[in-house]
This record gives structure tokens, sequence and C-alpha cells, in this order.
């Protein structure tokens, strides 16, 4: 009993925008670039009791190449900073970048020679999420506030 | 009140020493219950061969080795850095601290690679962090530093944010050269894949070729890199790069004072937080010299067994799910969202709590903690038991882990391995009866032990450590409820607002805890003033990870998923 027992055979038309950006925001697809405390969090938020597929990001990829938001969860150092830039060059385009907790966003208190502070300075990011680690509802947020960013978006924007 | 008893043991020790081996002695002191040898650089690899030999010493574990660059301490010291060997005898159970001091120039000390395999990466991240030279070592290079890195970090004329930008990429193959070439396959033989298309070929024609793993790879968690050489799909040789999450906390350290250091140690292991806070505020007391009360150890013993148990489900259920079972990982899981609710009523914080302070917690707890904890360790065993029967019989994880990434106890001890990885090889070696704090001694816990050393030993080990901290906790919060209340505080008594200035006497310090992957130690020098002068943080899981190479050449990759998650590598404990 879905929509097309309503509706039969007929037409909707509709924005070629609104119409792939509804699909785009409902089914982001997450690279969890994870690498300390905050992937726990992950975990969690992809856990049975909070379950991040209620927000149609279930589909954890293992490879960047078949997702289209990357997920940076955890401290960021100089030596790990090349490989967190290549991930990103290997995601195709539509993509967007969250980075998870103080670290990502700043250095959080890591403020010495070998922590890169904020992912900003290698990967344009969307979406910062305060917190150390923040909490799984923050994640939420996080990924709520991008299906709204996502909605917004033209197809022309990404010639 | 609860006594250290560590005192009896190192005087005895220390006895011992000066009438076994009193010739290479510089100095023998005992300081705040730690026994420190002093030896001259060049006579230092007899000095630890003799020990670690000698029937009525046999100091076979090395725990770690520090490094203390003295430049700014005041009286100065004639000699600039010191290298600290921290020894551990596990058949009597007695340490020792051997301390090396050399001149700014040049600093050299002899390796000790022949005598402990650990040393081979201990040595190599002292040299990485203080640039001495540890002569005869096989492969002294930077451990957790990249390549390119100029100056060593930790030296106390390395300006904290001096930072270098961004690294090249290390290739590896000059250490994978030297092992190929150990096996009589020289690299030139070796086909290297990824930038040619001789992919297939290199199948056909059974020729080994070169995969790198990591470190985006799933099954390293995102931090840790390998390169190896495969002959079909066994691993002929194998090199391990980490550092990939080195976030200079010991150096950070050093620039807070005694107080903001507990929130860097939940950082480390995360997966068990409130451990890492116990660990370091039991070193600081034991160098304050505090008692604390028969209330607070009781409760900490609650809270470290409650961090085990979430440490175990952590390792456990990624394991399981880099096996393939994704079931087990969300009943596992669920019970550590329990715990997680019982730790955010008290500290407010899901997963870093800091919430143990030096001598004492910093609030009294909520009045249904003990009903709280009580509920979710009966709600524990019908899950460990359903992952039990899932897993324990299950002819997939028979044949991902029986025989898989073996090790013997005397390898595993020269590996420096603790916690549950040695007692897996049937080594029942547990600080918590060996070298009893906080009144374990009192309560009623069996130590599991393995048989074979492998990975599906290392897996039950944690499981059945699970129901053992249980049984801690349910004999903790009994004796707990039967204490009588707390004396009101005496008619002007002064209470402290927020945090009390602590300042520890001159000295240095190990002490160490079993955490939930082994020995989790503290080496912490002190100047006197309100910033630790140094701290090294012994990191079980740097030591259990430095015998990849050894556990997993000859196996095969799907092999090397099963032992890194049975070894339970935490990253920001490995790296720091």
């Amino acid at each position: 009993m879905g929509i097309e027992t309503a509706f039969g055979q007929s037409w909707i038309t509709a924005r070629i925008d609104d119409v792939v950006n509804w699909g785009r925001a409902n089914s982001p697809w997450p690279y969890v670039f994870g690498t300390a405390c905050c992937a726990i969090e992950f975990m969690s938020t992809a856990a049975s009791h909070f379950d991040i597929s209620r927000f149609g990001a279930e589909n954890i990829r293992w490879t960047p190449r078949q997702a289209d938001m990357l997920i940076v969860a955890g401290t960021i150092s100089y030596k790990q900073a090349p490989v967190l830039k290549r991930i990103y060059e290997q995601m195709c385009e539509p993509k967007w970048v969250i980075a998870v907790g103080a670290c990502a966003c700043s250095g959080g208190f890591y403020n010495n020679y070998c922590t890169v502070q904020g992912i900003s300075e290698i990967v344009p990011v969307d979406i910062f999420v305060p917190g150390c680690p923040p909490r799984a509802e923050a994640i939420f947020d996080a990924v709520i506030k991008l299906q709204k960013k996502i909605s917004k978006e033209s197809v022309l924007d990404r010639k | 009140m609860i006594e250290n008893n560590s005192s009896t043991t190192a005087n005895t020790c220390k006895d011992l020493l000066a009438l076994q081996i009193g010739g290479d002695i510089i100095a023998l002191e005992e300081t705040n219950g730690t026994l420190f040898a002093t030896v001259a650089p060049d006579s230092l690899h007899g000095f630890l061969a003799k020990i670690r030999d000698n029937q009525v010493l046999k100091f076979d574990l090395l725990v770690d080795i520090a490094g203390v660059d003295t430049l700014l301490l005041t009286p100065a010291l004639p000699d600039r850095f010191q290298v600290v060997y921290i020894l551990l005898s596990t058949v009597f159970n007695h340490r020792l601290c051997v301390k090396v001091n050399l001149g700014a120039e040049n600093p050299s000390v002899p390796s000790i690679c022949g005598l402990y395999k650990i040393a081979n990466w201990l040595e190599r991240e002292t040299f990485d962090q203080f640039g001495i030279i540890f002569a005869g070592h096989p492969n002294l290079k930077r451990l957790l530093n990249f390549k390119n890195f100029v100056g060593h970090p930790l030296r106390k004329d390395y300006p904290i944010d001096k930072r270098q930008g961004f690294p090249e990429s290390e290739d590896l193959l000059d250490e994978l050269k030297t092992k190929l070439a150990r096996l009589n396959r020289p690299i030139d033989s070796v086909k290297i894949t990824g930038c040619t298309n001789e992919t297939d070929a290199a199948m056909d024609d059974n020729v080994p070729f070169i995969v790198n793993i990591g470190p985006a790879h799933p099954i390293v968690h995102g931090i840790l890199r390998l390169l190896t050489a495969v002959e079909g799909e066994t691993i002929i040789a194998l090199v391990p790069e980490i550092g990939y999450l080195h976030r200079g906390v010991e150096k950070s350290i050093e620039n807070s004072n005694w107080h903001q250091v507990v929130p860097y140690t939940d950082r480390l292991n995360y997966a068990s937080p409130m451990m890492n806070n116990i660990g370091y505020c039991k070193a600081v007391e034991k160098m304050l010299g505090i008692t604390i009360s028969e209330r607070n150890a009781l409760y900490r013993i609650v809270f470290c067994e409650l961090a085990r148990i979430m440490d175990h489900l952590l390792c456990s259920g990624p394991h399981l799910i880099d096996l393939g079972a994704l079931t087990p990982f969300w009943y596992l899981f669920q019970i550590r969202e329990n715990i997680y609710d019982i730790m955010e009523k008290i500290s407010g914080a899901r997963l870093t709590y800091s919430c143990v302070r030096i001598g004492a917690f910093p609030y009294p707890f909520y009045d249904a903690f003990f009903d709280d904890v009580e509920t979710v360790i009966k709600k524990l065993a019908p899950v460990i038991d359903e992952v039990r029967r899932l897993v324990e019989r299950n002819r997939i994880f028979f044949d991902r882990c029986v025989d898989i990434g073996k090790i013997s106890t005397a390898d595993a001890l020269a590996y420096g391995f603790t916690g549950p990885c040695l007692r897996a090889t049937g080594y029942a070696y547990d600080l918590r009866k060996a070298q009893p704090y906080y009144g374990y001694d009192t309560l009623d816990f069996d130590v599991v032990v393995g048989t074979n050393g492998d990975t599906y030993d290392r897996f039950f080990v944690r499981i059945y450590e699970i129901i053992e901290s249980a049984k801690i906790i349910r004999q903790a919060i009994k004796r707990l409820k039967e204490l009588p209340p707390d004396p009101p505080a005496a008619e002007g008594a002064k209470k402290t607002k927020g945090f009390k200035k602590v300042a520890p006497p001159t000295g240095a310090v190990y002490d160490a805890t079993e955490a939930a992957n082994g020995e989790l130690g503290f080496y912490i020098v002190s100047d006197g003033s309100a910033k630790p002068y140094r701290m090294k943080v012994r990191s079980p899981s740097l030591c259990n990870y430095s015998a990849i190479e050894q556990l997993a050449e000859g196996a095969m990759i799907a092999d090397l998923v099963s032992i890194i998650g049975s070894l339970n590598i935490i990253g920001g404990e490995i790296d720091r």
C-alpha cells in the first residue's frame, strides 16, 4: 500500500533538483574515517540503541569510492593527513564531509607538534560537530543538518 | 586502609641485587617504593643479561624503556639524558628500574634487542623522541613520528607547538627487502602491484607480490599500516608501521598540571577510559604517599571492572565483525550502552569521564548507583551465554581462529605481552593477583588462562574475564553496602573548593595496574613543581602489537584480520 496505489498510473511533475536532492539527502552513504575515541562513539551511533539507519545513513562503506559522506571521527596527525586527503580525493562527486569531535574540528586539546589543528586545513568541511567525543545525538544532528544542506543544493552547482 | 606491599618485595630484591651482581651497579636506591639501579652504559648489556638469567632474580619481562631529558632539572645533573629500563620478574614479582646516564653529545647506549624482543620497538621510540642512539640496533628508524621529521620532540628544547608540515610517505620497501633477502627472495623477484598492470600475471606465475594494507583499511582500525609480501594468499614477509595516531600526549602532559593530566589519560585507551584515570591517579598517589580510604578503593575496583567489561566487549564485538559475524556485536554493544548510561549519570559524559581525582572521587555518587550496576551485571550473563553459544562451537569461527596467530609463553614474555594475551598462552600472570592493590587479594575471583596462545584462546580469555569481573563487582558492592558511613567532617575542618594544589616531591616513580589489555604503567618524574616533568606511559597495546611480525608471517591474509582483532589494538594507547 504505497504511494503507487493512491496515484495509479499517473504523472508527477517536479523540479529535477528536488528529485535528485531528495534521493541524495535521504541516503547518504558514509565512509567512516575513524581513528580515535570518536570512532567508538560512532559505533554507538550505528549500533542498535541509537541506530543511524533512521536517517538513511546506515550503509557504511569500507571504500571511499562507494561513499558520498566522509565522516572524520578522531584525531588527525600530520602523519595521517596525506592519507585523509587521498581518501577524500578518491570519493566521487557529490561528496560531503562531517568533522566529528574537537580533534577533527580544531585539534582539540592536542595543541602540539604532531596534531593537525582542524581537518579544514586539509579537506573542505561541511558540518563541524563539537564534543569530545560528541554524543550519538550530536552526530544525528550533523546528519540532519547535512540533509538540509543537500536539499538546498542545485544539480547545476557541481557541473 | 589499603597498603601497597611492593616495598617489601623491593627490599629483598635490593639485597639480592647487591649480593648477586654488586659489581656493575654504580648506585642502588629506593624512592617512592621503586627500586633504581644505576649502571654505566658500557656494562648495561652484561648487567641486564645477568639479571635476566639469574635464578633468584629472573627479570623476564622488559616492561618499558623511558627516556628522560634532564635539561631543565634544578640542580642541573652532570649528564643530560637518562634511559630507564623498567623490568619485572613475573616469577618472583619484583620490579627494578635500571638507569643509564648519558651525556648531551652523541648519547649512545648498547642495544638490548638480543635480550628482549620488545626492546626493538621501545628503543626505536626512545630514539625517535630523544635522539638517543642504540648501538647495534638492527633497524634504528623513527617509530611514531614520520621519516622526514627534524629533531626529537620530547627533548626539553623542542617547543611543543613547533609543527613541521606534512610528511613524505614512507614506502617501507627497504625493510621488506632485508626481510625477503633473509628468505633468499631478492626483491627483484617480487612484483609490486598497484602501479603496474601485471597483477594478473603475478597471480598466474605464483610469483610473490607486495600488498599494502592500511592505514585506512577497515581491519587495521584506521591507524596501522602493514606492508606484506604474499605468495598466493600466504604472507611470507610483513613490515608494520605505526604512529598514525601519534598525538603527542607525553609532550602535552609535560605542559599540563597534575590534575589536567587526567583527561589525557582518558584518551589513551578510549575503550576503557576510567581504568586509565585510576592507573594514573594511583601512580601519583604513590608519589605523594597517599593511601586512599577503603570506600574509595572499593569504588575504584567497581569502576575498574566495569571498564574491563566495556573493553572486552568492545574488543570481542568488532573482532567478530571482522570475521563476518555481525549479530554478536549488537548483543555485546547493548551492554556497553547500559554501562554508558550509568557512567553518564555519574560524570555527564558517555565515554571520557575524567571523574577520578588524585586521592579520591570528586563527588558522591547518586543513590541508585548500586542498583543500576547490579541490573547491568544481571543482564550480562545471558548475553555472554548467547554470544558463546553462537561462536564457541561454530565451524567458521573455529577455522578462522584455532591455531591462528599462535605464540608460546616464552615468546610472549620476550615481546612484553601482558594481560589477556599473555594469559591466553597458559601463563597465569595477573597483577591483580600477583601484586594486589586496592584489596583485590581479598576478593574471590579466578585468573582465566588459555592453553594454546592462539586467537581462539585470546578471544575466550576475554569473554570469561567478563564473567570474572562481574563476580568482583558483586563482591565489591556487597562490601561497600556494609561499610559504615563516613564520619562527618570535624568542626572547623577546612573544605577545599575546586582542585587542591598537587606537587609531588622531586623524584621518580613507576606504578602499574592491570588494565584491560595488560599492564598499564606510568613512569613519572617530578621536579617538585605543579607540572609533571616527564611522564612515560607504558602501553600494553604497543607491546602486544610488536609481535605482529612473528604472529602473522606464514599465515594467510585473512588470518591477519583475525590476529589483529584478537590483539585488541587501541590506537590512542599504541601511538599515544
